[in-house]
């Protein structure tokens, strides 16, 4: 593959034939001449996320905060380095398949011919949709939360959500923090995760976490398959036996309800329930468990009921998109609106349209939190040597109530939290 | 870990009647499959569709779920007859590959028609929040309703098939079809009956699942494949079989998450039907000495 | 004929295939290499399908193969081709393993697909459970990168190679075989087919194929993970597509895979088309994708492209059926020349033995104190009678006397629980029923059973085959056998368009084409009028002039009192009496047995 170029103060022409070498398929590159050859109307920005399939509730997500920005910027006169072009998404549904993804996000890079890739908002096709990029030096910003996804020493992929080991490692640093201020003793602790991609990694983190905190005695750790778990009370049941004090779960929303109900019927009384992203926040969660899915904690990178400690911009953003949709802006929503801010504050970066020229763009941009009001997640974002934003942070929530509240940091939280959790019995 | 006797009572218990439940969905897979050699992979979907329908009802006020689950089944009883007329009377005469595609196929159109119309989300009903104890064992009333229900069809589906003119009648013209028919069975109308009982056992299936676990419409291949398995294990020629059989695996399953975990419980289950079909092929609880 | 409707087909396939390189996209090449690797697994599992087993875990054997790519690139030092010829050594000892054990086990049917399902299922669990593994997250095949070129060009030949030994083995012996094992097995044993050895090569091939597929597509996906390499979802598309092309067909897996894409890109275009909204659109695409399922069972059994060459064949017209009537006379023309002499082919093997002075008349048959009872219930006891060379020999008595029995005991199906049965001074008893075809014994059955999908002649082709290796030595032993019973005319019309008169004379060439020494006849002539069973005992008589000895079961009085040189009767299990017809028309016993009204009448062998 040719090598990267510095291609800034490059004359049009020279960018076309790059573009057409580039995309291989002469017809492809044949078709989209004429718009390169003009003023440069339309960014084309690839979107690949899944819109069917088990990670669709996500992928719609992701898309609606994608296209939001991009209508903002495209209504306040388009990228005006660009000479006000407007960005144009290209979207590609990877069905939550991991051959669809790769095949999906060639097909935007090459017959497309997109200058840089948002998505993929799931992490098994982000991890193959990045390879893809990667090969083709397609710069490329995702929201998925993997660990691993960083780990691999890719060049042109970023992260800009918050991803497990934060979020993980973030719960049981807050779970030692409510030793100390709670007075809350925890001497065994339990990991209960569901057996695929997400449930797995979050359980490796976990471990690792506990292990590195060494008081604790890790008595279990339970995998099971999500989709034939009917129901929870053997697990529970064998929780109760190890007389554990903390469970760090990683579920999905069917399988986590199960064992709240589980936990409740054979009344399992923890100090804390601790979920890094996952079941909890998942609007379906909460609306089958009433009540009983009070007190249990999540971390994550965004939550809905952050929008009123917002900074005013970010606020505005929040409320544009609950209005235009209909729907609160859900954790992924709110990563997706950070990435294409990311995404947008790298295009007014450069001066042409060039592949090479945006991943650079990208690789160096610094936006905090209040100053770009289209990111949203605390705190900003600027990418760590892995590529990771190492502005992130993961914030704690706790169900109080049937809402999902921040009680950490404080200057975000407006709730304190309750740790331990009451005893079944002793709950209304 | 200590495995004082409330732990093992509880995984025995909650097993056990977990079992029965699946026994519940895989009885009506084992029915058809037995009298009208039919594969039925839609079996799954049938299930899923009344636990809908319960869920309906449920929700909405109009009925408390066992009760619209009395209704539930005669209606299912009925479709089942209708579907045999219509959709399945070809069926049986198709060769394996053949049904396993068009019952497939039939499983992905209800599947994915109540996806279209309910959506994809998970539902549960709240539990009555009533429970058993005793001895350190928590029950779930629900559980316990339902293990009972599901037992109790199975001891009535067998007295029907061992006991009852029409019972026999059906026995019969799955053993040796022709001969039932040279001795004067109407084996289409037989046909007919255990598609509809089999419909009707969906229908309770269905029932008693949802009110002991949380749904969508996906559920309906994990219970396709889960009654398929069942009956493969507990050998196809007797419908009691099939329900011990899940009763055998739901307590399988309920050991191996205590001992190990759950993901490593359902590798060990299908390991262990897998040595059985070698060890025993025609199914572990059958009559025949040979296949 | 196929071949001409194919062949030009297959060039501009694989002319097309080779330009691609030079037009695509790098999205376009991967995209055809996958579905071209769907097309070759799916040829795979098509040499499964050809012995009538249907496999729901073939997805156990992909993955073998991709895992062991996979583990073998990350921990073995990067070597593909090492790791590929890995997996598919696994994969057929893992094939060989589990075949040889549900075969000996006798499983069949839904048994035989729950087992591969649960086999597959064990081993994603497995894989989703072990670390060294990836558990779920899988193998990354990391710093791979291969031309896509290269990937497709061994894609595509992949393909064609399998193709074409699909239709080499289809018209090899093996293919034959396993044609007749999956139409029938009791029948395919009985004419000197070892069903076991022949299914477990099927399964073996496509086993190590599979996994060839497997390691492809790790290296195409550079990813190995439990869902997509052991999932159900894959065993499920490999029969769906084979079977909507037309399973055991040649290239109906291919095709059928190809349809299968092309119908899920066409219901997702559609779905754009009417933009429901996304959950919507997907739900009713999976409907409609389900409904167009059910119908091609019901519109299309036998698969598209059998749908296809017949329509080509009838679309054909006239010339199609001037075919078939101008082969006749051609055949009959040229059939004095062409059609062996019978006598002098089928004798000399008889003609040889008889001249030796010695052998006339030395017992050809035994049966020694044989016993046999199935689950309490005796069928024989003590049953002893001989059979000499040349002879025919009736066996005779009432319903649920052991005649059937008896036959299943000599032919092998069932062993004799005590007693012998030796053939030629060796013993018999022991033997499987394909070992039993191969001493000389043949056997046809009471309910005509000819392989319907094969043409008259292949029936006796698949006879021939026991006693010569080669295709076209076979071929002509059969055309002899079926001109000793005057089917030579009827050679290339499907087995099933026979009268059941020409049925019964398809079982007894396909019996002859053994080249026996020894038939067993049961119940040739139930259902025939009288002019038919008369034509059926003259055909017995003169193939007993060539050689050939023969074991008769018979319900008509009359044909087997005619025939029979000497008669053995049983009742309940015994022999009751034994000897020449006259004698036993006579004997009171015997009378007795029958409650004596036919037998009374009867008359007297013309052969005594």
């Amino acid at each position: 593959m040719q090598k990267d170029q510095d291609s800034i103060g490059q004359n049009d022409r020279q960018n076309i034939r790059r573009a057409v070498l580039k995309g291989g398929a002469v017809a492809a590159g044949a078709a989209f001449v004429p718009q390169f050859a003009k003023a440069a109307t339309e960014i084309p920005i690839g979107v690949v996320v899944g819109l069917t399939g088990a990670a669709a509730d996500y992928g719609r997500d992701a898309l609606r905060a994608f296209q939001l920005v991009a209508d903002r910027v495209n209504r306040s006169g388009g990228i005006k380095s660009l000479g006000g072009a407007t960005i144009k998404l290209l979207v590609a549904d990877h069905q939550s398949d991991l051959r669809v993804a790769s095949s999906e996000t060639e097909r935007l890079i090459t017959r497309e011919n997109v200058l840089g890739i948002l998505g993929w908002a799931a992490s098994g096709p982000a991890r193959v949709g990045s390879e893809v990029s990667e090969r083709y030096q397609v710069a490329s910003i995702d929201t998925s939360v993997d660990y691993k996804l960083t780990e691999r020493g890719l060049k042109y992929f970023y992260r800009a959500a918050i991803n497990t080991r934060q979020t993980c490692e973030r719960g049981v640093e807050f779970v030692q923090e409510m030793e100390k201020t709670q007075g809350a003793a925890v001497r065994r602790v339990a990991i209960v995760h569901e057996d695929l991609a997400y449930g797995t990694g979050a359980g490796d983190l976990f471990k690792a976490a506990i292990e590195r905190v060494g008081r604790w005695q890790l008595v279990d750790r339970v995998a099971y398959t999500a989709a034939k778990l009917t129901e929870a009370s053997g697990i529970v049941n064998k929780l109760k036996a190890q007389n554990v004090d903390v469970v760090f779960q990683a579920s999905y929303p069917a399988d986590g309800i199960l064992i709240q109900r589980a936990m409740k019927q054979l009344r399992l009384n923890l100090v804390a329930n601790v979920h890094p992203a996952g079941a909890p926040p998942n609007l379906q969660y909460v609306g089958n468990l009433k009540d009983d899915a009070n007190y249990v904690i999540t971390t994550l990178g965004w939550t809905p009921s952050m929008a009123e400690k917002l900074p005013a911009g970010a606020k505005a953003t929040v409320d544009e998109y609950t209005k235009r949709h209909n729907v609160a802006v859900q954790d992924q929503a709110g990563y997706s609106l950070s990435a294409a801010a990311a995404m947008v504050a790298a295009l007014s970066q450069i001066s042409s349209l060039d592949r090479a020229a945006l991943w650079q763009a990208i690789d160096k941009i610094d936006v905090t939190f209040g100053q770009d009001p289209n990111v949203i997640i605390p705190f900003g974002i600027k990418w760590d040597e892995k590529h990771d934003n190492s502005k992130a942070q993961p914030v704690v929530t706790q169900i109080l109530g049937q809402q999902l509240a921040v009680v950490s940091p404080k200057e975000l939280a407006s709730h304190a939290p309750v740790v331990p959790a009451p005893a079944w019995d002793k709950r209304g | 870990m200590e495995y004082s006797p409330s732990v093992l009572g509880q995984m025995l218990f909650t097993g056990a009647l977990m079992g029965s439940i699946y026994g519940a969905v895989a009885m009506g897979f084992s029915l058809i499959f037995g009298v009208a050699k039919i594969v039925n992979f839609a079996h799954g979907g049938v299930v899923v569709w009344v636990m809908y329908g319960v869920l309906l009802a449920a929700r909405s006020g109009v009925a408390h779920p066992y009760v619209a689950g009395l209704v539930a089944i005669p209606l299912c009883y009925w479709i089942g007859h209708g579907v045999q007329r219509t959709l399945m009377a070809r069926v049986s005469a198709m060769s394996d590959d053949m049904q396993i595609i068009y019952t497939f196929g039939l499983l992905l159109v209800l599947t994915y028609m109540a996806q279209f119309f309910f959506g994809p989300d998970v539902h549960y009903l709240p539990t009555s929040g009533r429970s058993v104890e005793f001895g350190g064992v928590v029950l779930q009333a629900e559980t316990i309703i339902a293990g009972a229900l599901a037992l109790g069809s199975a001891l009535a589906l067998h007295a029907f098939l061992s006991r009852t003119w029409l019972g026999k009648a059906i026995r019969a013209s799955a053993d040796n079809r022709r001969g039932a028919m040279l001795i004067g069975l109407d084996v289409t109308r037989l046909s007919r009956v255990a598609m509809a009982l089999s419909f009707a056992l969906a229908a309770l299936a269905g029932t008693i699942l949802i009110t002991v676990t949380t749904f969508y419409p996906l559920r309906a291949f994990e219970l396709a494949v889960l009654a398929f398995v069942i009956v493969v294990l507990g050998g196809m020629d007797n419908v009691f079989a099939s329900f011990v059989a899940g009763v055998l695996i739901g307590m399988l399953e309920a050991l191996g998450t205590l001992i190990f975990s759950p993901s490593i419980a359902q590798m060990a289950i299908y390991a262990l039907i897998f040595a059985v079909l070698l060890v025993r092929p025609q199914g572990l609880l059958s009559r025949q000495a040979t296949k | 004929m196929k071949s001409t409707f194919w062949l030009p087909l297959l060039v501009v396939f694989t002319l097309m295939a080779a330009s691609v390189p030079f037009w695509g996209s790098g999205y376009s090449i991967n995209l055809l290499t996958q579905i071209f690797l769907f097309g070759f697994l799916a040829a795979a599992w098509n040499f499964m399908a050809l012995t009538g087993l249907v496999s729901l875990g073939h997805a156990a054997f992909f993955g073998v193969g991709g895992y062991a790519t996979a583990w073998i690139y990350l921990n073995g030092g990067a070597n593909l081709v090492v790791g590929a010829l890995t997996g598919m050594a696994l994969a057929m000892f893992l094939a060989f393993v589990v075949y040889w054990m549900a075969f000996r086990s006798g499983l069949r049917g839904i048994y035989f697909s729950g087992l591969t399902l649960v086999l597959a299922e064990a081993l994603r669990f497995a894989a989703i459970n072990t670390p060294a593994l990836g558990r779920s997250q899988g193998l990354e095949l990391v710093s791979l990168h291969l031309p896509p070129y290269l990937l497709y060009g061994l894609t595509v030949a992949l393909l064609l190679l399998t193709v074409a030994g699909t239709w080499w083995l289809l018209r090899s012996p093996l293919g034959y075989r396993l044609q007749a094992v999956r139409e029938n097995e009791g029948a395919a044993e009985a004419l000197g087919v070892h069903t076991f050895r022949v299914k477990l090569a099927a399964t073996l091939l496509s086993a190590g194929l599979v996994a060839i597929g497997g390691a492809l597509h790790a290296v195409l996906l550079r990813f190995v993970e439990p869902e997509s390499d052991f999932g159900l979802s894959l065993s499920l598309n490999l029969l769906l597509g084979t079977f909507l092309g037309g399973t055991g067909t040649v290239l109906g897996p291919p095709i059928g895979i190809l349809v299968l894409f092309g119908l899920r890109e066409g219901i997702a275009r559609l779905g754009e088309l009417l933009a429901l909204g996304s959950s919507g659109i997907y739900a009713l695409q999976q409907v409609l994708y389900g409904a167009v399922l059910m119908l091609v069972v019901v519109a299309l059994p036998d698969g598209l492209v059998t749908r296809v060459q017949r329509w080509w064949i009838t679309s054909r017209g006239a010339s199609a059926q001037t075919r078939p009537a101008a082969a006749s006379p051609d055949s009959s023309r040229a059939a004095p020349a062409v059609r062996p002499a019978p006598p002098a082919a089928m004798s000399p093997q008889a003609r040889l033995r008889d001249d030796s002075p010695s052998a006339a008349n030395t017992p050809y048959l035994e049966v020694i104190d044989v016993s046999r009872s199935f689950r309490g219930i005796t069928a024989l006891t003590n049953v002893s009678f001989e059979l000499c060379r040349g002879e025919i020999l009736g066996l005779i008595g009432p319903n649920g006397a052991g005649k059937t029995t008896m036959f299943n005991v000599i032919s092998g199906i069932f062993p004799a629980q005590r007693g012998e049965v030796r053939f030629k001074g060796e013993r018999l008893s022991a033997l499987a029923p394909h070992q039993v075809c191969h001493r000389g014994v043949a056997r046809t059955f009471q309910i005509v059973q000819p392989f319907a999908a094969l043409t008259v002649l292949e029936n006796a082709l698949i006879g021939a085959l026991a006693r010569h290796a080669r295709i076209a030595e076979a071929r002509e032993a059969a055309l002899a056998a079926l001109a000793q019973v005057d089917l030579h005319a009827k050679r290339d019309l499907p087995a099933t368009s026979l009268t059941l008169q020409d049925r019964k004379m398809l079982e007894f060439a396909r019996a002859l084409a053994t080249g026996p020494e020894l038939i067993l006849l049961d119940e040739v002539m139930a259902g025939l009028n009288e002019s038919e069973k008369s034509q059926i005992a003259d055909k017995i008589l003169e193939i007993r002039d060539t050689g050939v000895s023969f074991l008769l079961v018979e319900h008509n009085m009359r044909a087997v009192m005619q025939l029979s040189d000497r008669i053995v009767v049983l009742d309940h299990g015994k022999v009751v009496a034994t000897g020449l017809p006259s004698e036993i028309a006579h004997d009171p016993g015997v009378i007795s047995v029958y409650l004596g009204r036919s037998l009374a009448h009867a008359p007297v062998s013309r052969a005594a």
